[in-house]
């Protein structure tokens, strides 16, 4: 049996439906074959709006944590309304990433908090590339985008893409490698912490 | 055709949806950011969502694009030949070409970043700065307040593009910064040619411009600290036409803190919005 | 080495160039006068028409075109003076009223649901009647005296056949129902029907003899 928190409840910034991301979030929990039993918390910061979206998937005590901007829900074409389109999607993509933290493949890959920005385009590649295989709708050229911003605008950088999008197995390992390929390992730490928009 | 097209009768295809500025500066989740540390607003690979803040920046400056082109267009159109002199109808011409491939080069930008056309929403208030029924207050609000505005974030843009080692945004963002600067040439020239003998005229206008410059140092969207995501570039505006005293006061106006910038745009939104009435 | 002292002939053999010509100085200067009149008004409207068009690919074309047309008033603007007429705005008028009649017919359409109508009037009556009646000068005039002439006719004709070969074009893609066709063919013949009255764009005459006056019911 699964327990699925949402928090906040109710949300008072923004009109979304807490029952509403719940129901998403468990179709999204059995889109990524998280299996039942494990307990899933998701935390929204209604505070945040589009652009400032963001999100971060971690595993703590077995138990699946997910943190994500209310920005990521917000419909761009309507300030301030949810787009269940949207949430589907980030959604999968956040449970996902769970899942993969869920398995020895991902074992020793540090909290998203330390993760660097170039290690978590390339996950985030492989999640959203997946995502779209399971049949969601998902934008190529935006996330590439993104990971060019991370790992360069080289062909070395989109081969590197390309290997994640369409990769159906990756560890961590493979993920660091990859930031090693691209040259994404060598830029310094981040001058700003990757979970900012987090912090409140 | 009527002369003056009001803002409300822009026209566009199903994909693109309209906002108003005053939807963003009533949302309850807008004063509660503001105190918060988003990072530096400045553009930059380290900054949060910085690939979903360039598309949607993308965005905005290819409606803003679209808008340019509409109001240099309008300009031809909706004055005789006495009210706005042949060779500035020219110039306004010449701007509509410019506009034109701006728009081209920010919709292939757009497809670069992965944004799509309509993907979010458009707010008109540059479109309504062109309203302005005349030409001297329509030229300052356009050319030189928000043409000036274009030199400020496509110079922030270009230093992303090198930052990020992008080429192609780099690239882009020169080219089209090279037309801003002429741009805003063209508003300095004119607003000097139609009031070299009124000042007054020269005033209201300079009042104008300052008005349409306050709606964009909203919340500190411009500026020359780190917090500001669009970099005041002073050597291209100096090329512009501006003068030192006008950066100045405009970098102070941007030194204002975010709570009276706000107010200052809310009621410069409304100015703008009477000025297009033409009361 | 080069012969400095050999005379040769002023004219390559090759070069067939001829003094005679249709037009006096006058007469270059009356049609110069015109061509800048509708050129005007016609990069008028289409940065006017920008804002009332919703199809993204028209707008932009009508972007380009605008200062294309803006371009050749001005050519004909700096030509005026160089044929005697030190006040260009004297000679900056329509051939007569009806041709006014026939350029704000043009001109009318604002709704957005109106490209079409727009379109048809410029690129399939204006234009093709820019073309007709610059080529006239062009082949007319005298190739020797009215060089400066010839030299803006050729940069104007190359940007119309471009300018109405991009119109055309995006007709023809909007034109898409049998309905869309009538519409088309009913402005064009509207608007022919004024532009016959008028006697083109500089007049009776416009491409040569002067025709007898049209009457249409
Ligand atoms: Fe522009
Ligand atoms: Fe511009």
């Amino acid at each position: 049996m699964t327990t699925i928190t949402v928090t906040p409840n109710p949300f008072t910034l923004v009109p979304y439906d807490v029952e509403e991301i719940t129901a998403l979030l468990e179709e999204a929990a059995a889109l990524a074959g998280i299996s039942s039993g494990v307990d899933i918390s998701l935390t929204v910061d209604e505070e945040l709006f589009a652009p400032l979206t963001g999100h971060m998937s971690d595993v703590v005590d077995g138990r699946v944590v997910l943190w994500i901007s209310g920005g990521n829900f917000e419909d761009n074409k309507r300030p301030c309304h949810f787009s269940a389109d949207q949430a589907r999607v980030d959604l999968s993509v956040m449970m996902l990433r769970a899942k993969d933290r869920l398995s020895d493949d991902f074992a020793a890959a540090p909290p998203d908090a330390q993760l660097s920005r170039g290690e978590r385009a390339a996950w985030d590649t492989y999640a959203v590339g997946r995502a779209g295989r399971l049949g969601l709708d998902m934008r190529r050229p935006r996330q590439l985008y993104d990971f060019r911003l991370q790992h360069g605008f080289t062909d070395v950088a989109d081969a590197a893409f390309e290997r994640c999008w369409e990769a159906e197995h990756v560890t961590w390992e493979g993920i660091r490698e990859i930031c090693k390929e691209t040259g994404a390992a060598d830029r310094g730490p981040s001058k700003v912490p990757v979970d900012l928009l987090r912090q409140k | 055709m009527k002369k003056m097209l009001p803002e409300s009768e822009l026209a566009r295809d199903e994909r693109f949806v309209r906002t108003n500025i005053e939807d963003r500066l009533f949302d309850p989740r807008g004063p509660k950011v503001a105190q918060r540390n988003t990072g530096p607003a400045r553009m930059g690979v380290d900054r949060p969502a910085a690939g979903e803040r360039s598309r949607s920046l993308m965005h905005g400056i290819f409606v803003g694009e679209i808008q340019a082109l509409e109001g240099a267009g309008r300009t031809c159109y909706d004055f005789d030949d006495e009210t706005a002199p042949f060779q500035l109808k020219l110039d306004m011409a010449r701007q509509c070409w410019d506009e034109s491939r701006h728009c081209e080069i920010s919709v292939k930008l757009g497809d670069h970043m992965g944004a799509e056309i309509g993907e979010y929403t458009e707010s008109t208030f540059l479109f309504a700065a062109a309203c302005n029924p005349d030409p001297v207050l329509r030229l300052c609000g356009v050319n030189r307040a928000l043409e000036g505005l274009a030199i400020d974030v496509f110079n922030s843009m270009k230093d992303f593009g090198n930052e990020s080692g992008d080429p192609v945004l780099e690239f882009c963002e020169d080219w089209m910064l090279a037309d801003e600067v002429t741009h805003v040439k063209m508003g300095s020239d004119w607003l000097r040619r139609l009031t070299a003998t009124d000042p007054e005229r020269r005033e209201r206008a300079l009042e104008f411009q300052r008005t349409v410059d306050a709606i964009f140092n909203l919340g500190g969207f411009r500026g020359e600290d780190d917090e500001n995501p669009i970099q005041l570039a002073r050597n291209f505006r100096r090329l512009a036409g501006f003068t030192d005293d006008e950066n100045d006061s405009l970098a102070a106006l941007a030194r204002e803190s975010t709570v009276q910038a706000r107010e200052m745009a809310e009621a410069a939104s409304a100015a703008l919005h009477a000025s297009a009435q033409g009361s | 080495m080069t012969e400095t002292t050999k005379p040769r002939a002023p004219f390559a053999p090759w070069d067939r160039r001829e003094l005679p010509g249709l037009f006096a100085v006058e007469e270059s200067a009356r049609r110069v006068g015109n061509y800048k009149w509708a050129e005007m008004r016609l990069f008028e409207v289409l940065g006017g028409w920008v804002a009332t068009i919703p199809e993204l690919d028209v707008k932009l074309m009508l972007g380009r075109h605008t200062y294309h047309h803006a371009w050749h008033a001005e050519l004909w603007h700096k030509r005026l003076p160089e044929l005697r007429e030190m006040n260009p705005d004297r000679l900056t008028v329509p051939p007569n009223d009806a041709f006014v009649t026939f350029m704000d017919a043009i001109r009318e359409p604002e709704a957005p649901e109106l490209t079409i109508e727009k379109l048809v009037g410029v690129y399939r009556v204006l234009i093709p009647r820019f073309i007709a009646v610059y080529t006239y000068h062009l082949n007319g005039t005298s190739t020797i005296t009215d060089a400066p002439t010839i030299r803006s006719l050729k940069f104007a004709l190359q940007d119309e056949f471009d300018d109405w070969r991009d119109g055309e074009m995006l007709l023809q893609s909007l034109i898409d129902t049998p309905e869309k066709v009538e519409r088309a063919g009913r402005r064009q013949m509207d608007l022919e029907r004024l532009y016959l009255v008028s006697g083109g764009i500089a007049g009776p005459g416009s491409l040569g003899e002067p025709v007898e006056e049209v009457r249409v019911s």
